[in-house]
């Protein structure tokens, strides 16, 4: 297991409107992972390094992680991980279809497996009441 | 290029659609209503009044039959009680004319056609694939994607196996397989949707040839939001041909002298028999029963001839997936269980459970119309579309025949005995009727071995179920008999049945069959339909009718001698018996012929 992790997702049935292509916006998304993290270490564990957290995100391509599936174009999801948790940043996805939660269902699996657990940061309410529409708020951890 | 028996059929032209006409709807809704009224009274003289108390071993099992098939009948009537075609709608374009775009940038809809195949010559599905690639579109951009979903795994790894791969590649198609058959049909389907990204996405068998319009004519209804999949009538064109009777003669006892050949020509030249031996013309049941289920959004899919809204078909087995692991987290708090033991159980199930678009069953695609009827947030539609859009074959053979209708038969009665839409929430009432009706439909053998065995139980008894066949029995029974014909012709109009009428009778014995293994519990089997001509001794298979034919023409013979010497009880019994004998001989009959035909030489 890499120390840390960035998933790609994409195409845009998979995530349609998920828009991160833009570095700047990039940046800003890891900042705020980066400054979630840190809250919830400060409130959860405070004997954890904050230091720790700034390390240079590692891309791994999604093939490597999803082999089921293909066809993903290249836009990518903001993510961390820490402590055996993924954390993707929800920030800029105002939108996501069923193909693209059935791919998240497949996401949260496929970690699982490797023992990591997922947290979607920056949820939006319009998704979150999607997730829960569809009895899926107790497999997708928001906040 | 490979020659097929059904070539010579190419040039066949599909039937057009019934043209609704409200007047014969009224007419039909009036017609229905006297019908009901007609059986309940002819019903209610027979509990009440008719019983012969001397045998009511006879009487009751008749009039519980009767009842039952009268049950059939007010089914029918709520069936075809209207017609609602869905408006046609010009073919879409971009996306945001299917679904809501909702902040996302516009595009042009992509469109998936996947052909279904296991074990069908690759020449058979090279011509499926020619006329999807033929299938016309008015807009460039929209992207069409045609898929070979071959669970065969012909990709040439087995030497003894045609190579189905290299002819998706010469075609110019995508190919996919998995390493599995999990799920059989149902499960490619799901493997080929996990690997593609249409917005709406075509279903077709090995077999379905579609039209070139098939596109332009569909996609069009999905311009209303809540349409999930569109079924298009399955069209069989190498149905069996009518043959003279004269021409039977020549060829099967091998005339040679032309003076004897013409003579039998002008003797029965115009007697033909033989058109659609197997009874495969779908029509009745494309053009009619599911038709007319649009009125109650009840149409079913019938899998291939069907394109289909892909969130919707991902909607379902999301919300499966969901509700599997809520049913397993309830049931484990409802049993105490320490929180973190469910967490676990739930992560060990969360890996196990899969997203299933249709569902894992032989009747995947009824199955998955019920549950997306059913589903109460979305509340989609579907819609069956009037004219025929692709053509398929139809099986050649009585082994085949049977094989293929014993498993839709099992397959829609586990679905009633394991997921009965009856108490299935979501439904409306008018789905709840519609889909039940399908169900009870495999329920007649039952009653139909009733009306088989009545006149040779009375032949042999000399019983009577009833009191008397007297003036009291036709007032009340032939009135609604002719109503019931009346009404079944208005609600069928222009569609002939008699074909259709036969199979219903002749294919008890396989119904019966079919409905004692799933009551046994026995695993419903999805068998690929062969397409072919496998003219294997069918004997077996007919056995029942033979017995039950021979029975009822001793009976006959017996009773006649008894009518002739003055010696039997009830005449007016024997010749209502006879009558009723001949129809059942003739219904019989038709499976007898059909194990024994073959295509003549001459063709």
């Amino acid at each position: 297991m890499a120390d840390t992790l960035e998933i790609s997702l994409g195409s845009d049935q998979v995530l349609q409107g998920l828009i991160s292509d833009s570095p700047k916006l990039k940046m800003e998304s890891e900042k705020k992972i980066n400054l979630f993290l840190k809250n919830s270490v400060n409130k959860d564990n405070g004997n954890m390094p904050v230091d720790s957290l700034d390390k240079p995100i590692i891309n791994i391509k999604f093939d490597e992680v999803f082999q089921e599936r293909g066809e993903y174009s290249s836009n990518e999801l903001s993510g961390i991980y820490f402590q055996g948790t993924q954390y993707f940043d929800f920030k800029n996805v105002y939108f996501i279809n069923n193909t693209g939660i059935a791919n998240l269902i497949d996401l949260v699996k496929s970690l699982l497996r490797q023992d990591v657990v997922i947290k979607f940061v920056n949820v939006s309410e319009k998704i979150k009441d999607k997730f829960k529409s569809m009895g899926l708020e107790f497999i997708f951890n928001c906040s | 290029m490979k020659q097929f028996y059904f070539h010579k059929f190419e040039d066949r032209k599909p039937y057009a659609a019934i043209p609704d006409n409200k007047y014969r709807t009224l007419l039909f809704q009036f017609t229905g209503i006297i019908t009901i009224t007609l059986g309940f009274a002819y019903l209610y003289w027979r509990w009440r009044y008719s019983l012969n108390p001397d045998a009511l071993w006879f009487a009751l099992p008749l009039v519980l039959a009767e009842s039952l098939s009268f049950f059939s009948t007010v089914m029918i009537v709520i069936n075809f009680w209207s017609n609602k075609d869905a408006k046609k709608a010009p073919p879409v374009h971009y996306l945001s004319e299917i679904e809501d775009l909702d902040g996302r940038k516009e595009r042009p809809v992509k469109i998936d056609v996947f052909i279904a195949t296991y074990n069908e010559d690759v020449e058979l599905v090279r011509q499926s694939i020619q006329d999807a690639k033929n299938m016309k579109y008015p807009f460039t951009d929209v992207s069409i994607k045609i898929y070979v979903l071959d669970d065969g795994r012909r990709d040439g790894r087995d030497a003894t196996k045609e190579n189905m791969k290299i002819v998706a590649e010469e075609e110019g198609v995508e190919y996919k397989i998995r390493e599995h058959n999990e799920g059989y049909k149902a499960g490619n389907l799901k493997n080929a949707l996990e690997h593609t990204k249409g917005d709406l996405f075509v279903i077709l068998d090995a077999d379905t040839r579609v039209f070139p319009d098939f596109l332009i004519n569909t996609t069009g209804y999905f311009r209303k939001e809540k349409v999930a999949w569109v079924q298009t009538p399955q069209w069989f064109y190498d149905t069996t041909e009518a043959q003279k009777l004269s021409t039977i003669i020549n060829a099967k006892l091998k005339i040679e002298n032309k003076y004897l050949s013409r003579f039998v020509n002008v003797v029965f030249g115009k007697v033909k028999l033989n058109e659609d031996i197997f009874g495969n013309d779908p029509r009745l049941f494309y053009d009619a029963i599911l038709r007319k289920r649009n009125f109650y959004n009840a149409a079913f899919c019938c899998g291939a001839g069907s394109i289909h809204r892909r969130e919707a078909t991902m909607s379902l087995a999301i919300k499966d997936f969901a509700d599997s692991l809520k049913k397993l987290e309830t049931d484990l708090i409802s049993k105490n269980i320490k929180s973190n033991e469910i967490l676990d159980q739930k992560n060990i199930l969360l890996l196990k459970q899969e997203i299933i678009p249709f569902k894992f069953h032989a009747s995947e695609d009824i199955y998955t119309s019920i549950m997306l009827h059913a589903d109460k947030e979305h509340k989609w539609e579907s819609i069956q579309h009037a004219d025929v859009e692709c053509k398929m074959l139809s099986t050649q053979d009585l082994d085949s025949w049977i094989k293929q209708h014993q498993r839709y038969a099992a397959g829609s009665l586990d679905i009633a005995f394991k997921d009965n839409p009856i108490f299935i929430k979501g439904l409306s009432l008018g789905q709840k009727i519609c889909y039940f009706n399908t169900i009870w439909s495999y329920f007649a053998p039952l009653w139909i071995l009733v009306f088989l065995l009545s006149p040779i139980v009375f032949f042999f008894t000399l019983s009577l179920p009833v009191k008397t066949y007297s003036f009291d029995f036709l007032k009340y029974f032939l009135p609604f008999q002719l109503m019931n014909t009346i009404t079944l012709t208005l609600g069928g109009w222009g569609i002939s049945t008699k074909r259709g009428d036969q199979y219903y009778i002749s294919s008890f014995w396989y119904m019966l069959m079919a409905l004692f293994s799933v009551l046994k519990g026995k695993e419903v089997k999805f068998n690929v339909t062969p397409k072919g001509k496998h003219f294997a001794k069918n004997t077996q298979h007919i056995l029942p009718h033979i017995i039950i034919i021979s029975l009822t023409v001793l009976g006959i013979i017996y009773n006649s001698v008894l009518v002739l010497k003055g010696y039997h009880p009830c005449v007016s019994g024997f010749f209502t018996n006879f009558f009723w004998c001949i129809f059942n001989i003739i219904s019989l009959s038709i499976m007898i012929r059909a194990a024994q035909w073959k295509p003549l030489e001459t063709d």
